[in-house]
């Protein structure tokens, strides 16, 4: 009984310390899970007009051109757009090619070009839930502390799963004694539930981790891959001309004729280099189209320079978002999320509950607290 | 030496027997939605993610 002690005394306070966050994750994770669905019922979605689906895309530079229409004095950071998104491209528009403050967005139709929206990330409610979950308005040290407290959960559930065995020696699977006291439902309860969620809370918990790690995997690569892809233009002038995006949009698709285009880095920023366009690629399926393949072309003759896969770390990063978010398979998927993440919270909070009656009182030891669980 | 008795093997057969099935079956319904958008397997891990939801309202409210 020794270890049981020991397992114990780790589940309690490594559920105790990051109980009150992971309840602040969950909550505001409720409303993440249909961010798509909640920004339309807003009105902050943006609606392309419907086309036949055969209707011709204009040229990306006819797209980047109305963009910077609005804004002549900015320059263009990146392009992108949702992977369930086929009709526009949002621009993203700096005062210089690196600030991270005042961004200007703007969302063209892909067909004609036409501006459609200038969409504001970061305002709002979805904007406040969204901080408050990934790094409570506290930057990179916020991300980090958050990914703390999931380890701390990882551990709780893992210790969770050794007391169940002492726990459930007299009970059949799925025993819930209802008719008893208030305690024995409620540890039953959080027993059954916890041990019925158990994968998923585990994938999702172990995924959000390494979510939180991201900003820095992302550093690393930089200086890991991206610094090496573009050495041989590290001393070069910056350009003095830049060709058509398109041309290299093309030469990035003649590369990777399986794939279609993700994102766009423009030169100067994290994601390319003074010299290069970074064409991000990416595959059609759940999985693939959130697997980026990097083509780096030369801004100035719209060549390729250099492509290759990422690292297994950036992939660990990319697999981990979408059994994070639970936004891979549609509106069904993103219910089963929601009742999951609803069953967590009771399972955090008969948790919270079990501990706080007994705080007061005399408590035995966790072989006495077994037996006497069983006495009934 | 008590938790010989109590912790018998055949006894964490049984105590982790469902809870080792729902694990498999959550487990392979996360992954096979990754491969597959509005197909059959879809389909089919979308299933395998709502056995457990499924198990607990049985047990929690019908029995």
């Amino acid at each position: 009984m020794g270890s049981i002690k020991a397992w114990a005394w780790v589940h309690k306070w490594s559920s105790l310390v990051c109980t009150a966050f992971m309840l602040l994750l969950c909550l505001t994770g409720l409303p993440l899970i249909f961010s798509h669905e909640i920004n339309h019922w807003l009105g902050n979605e943006t609606e392309a007009p419907d086309m036949l689906p055969s209707t011709a895309l204009v040229s990306m530079d006819a797209v980047l051109l109305s963009a910077k229409a609005l804004y002549p004095e900015r320059v263009v950071q990146y392009i992108f757009r949702d992977v369930d998104e086929n009709k526009t491209w949002t621009v993203s528009l700096g005062k210089t090619v690196v600030s991270e403050d005042d961004i200007k967005y703007v969302t063209v139709d892909a067909r004609t070009a036409k501006v459609l929206n200038e969409p504001n990330f970061s305002d709002g409610f979805m904007y406040v839930m969204y901080k408050l979950h990934v790094d409570l308005f506290a930057g990179l040290p916020g991300m980090l502390f958050l990914g703390l407290m999931g380890l701390l959960l990882v551990v709780a559930i893992l210790s969770g799963v050794v007391l169940y065995a002492p726990f459930m020696r007299r009970l059949a699977f799925g025993e819930i004694r209802k008719n008893r006291t208030e305690n024995l439902k409620r540890l039953d309860t959080h027993n059954f539930l916890g041990i019925v969620t158990l994968v998923w809370a585990l994938t999702v918990g172990f995924t959000g981790v390494i979510n939180a790690w991201a900003e820095l995997i992302i550093k690393y690569w930089q200086v890991d891959q991206m610094a090496e892809m573009t050495l041989p233009y590290k001393n070069l002038p910056p350009p003095t001309n830049y060709a058509s995006i398109q041309a290299g949009i093309d030469a990035a698709k003649a590369l990777e004729p399986e794939m279609v285009l993700g994102f766009i880095a423009f030169p100067g920023t994290a994601y390319s280099s003074q010299h290069h366009y970074g064409i991000f690629m990416r595959g059609n399926t759940p999985l693939t189209a959130r697997l980026y393949k990097p083509v780096l072309v030369d801004a100035e003759t719209a060549e390729v320079t250099d492509s290759r896969n990422v690292p297994w770390y950036i992939t660990a990063l990319l697999v981990s978002q979408p059994l994070h978010f639970g936004d891979y398979g549609g509106v069904v998927l993103k219910i089963i999320w929601l009742v999951l993440d609803i069953v967590t919270i009771v399972v955090l909070w008969t948790g919270l509950m079990l501990w706080w009656k007994k705080r007061n009182k005399y408590v035995p030891d966790i072989e006495t607290q077994i037996r006497l669980s069983e006495a009934y | 030496m008590v938790i010989h008795l109590f912790m018998q093997r055949i006894h964490l057969k049984r105590i982790f027997f469902w809870p080792i099935v729902l694990g498999v079956v959550t487990l392979l319904g996360l992954v096979f939605a990754l491969l597959e958008e509005g197909g059959f397997i879809e389909n089919l891990s979308l299933l395998g993610l709502i056995v457990p939801i499924g198990f607990i309202i049985y047990f929690y409210w019908f029995k």
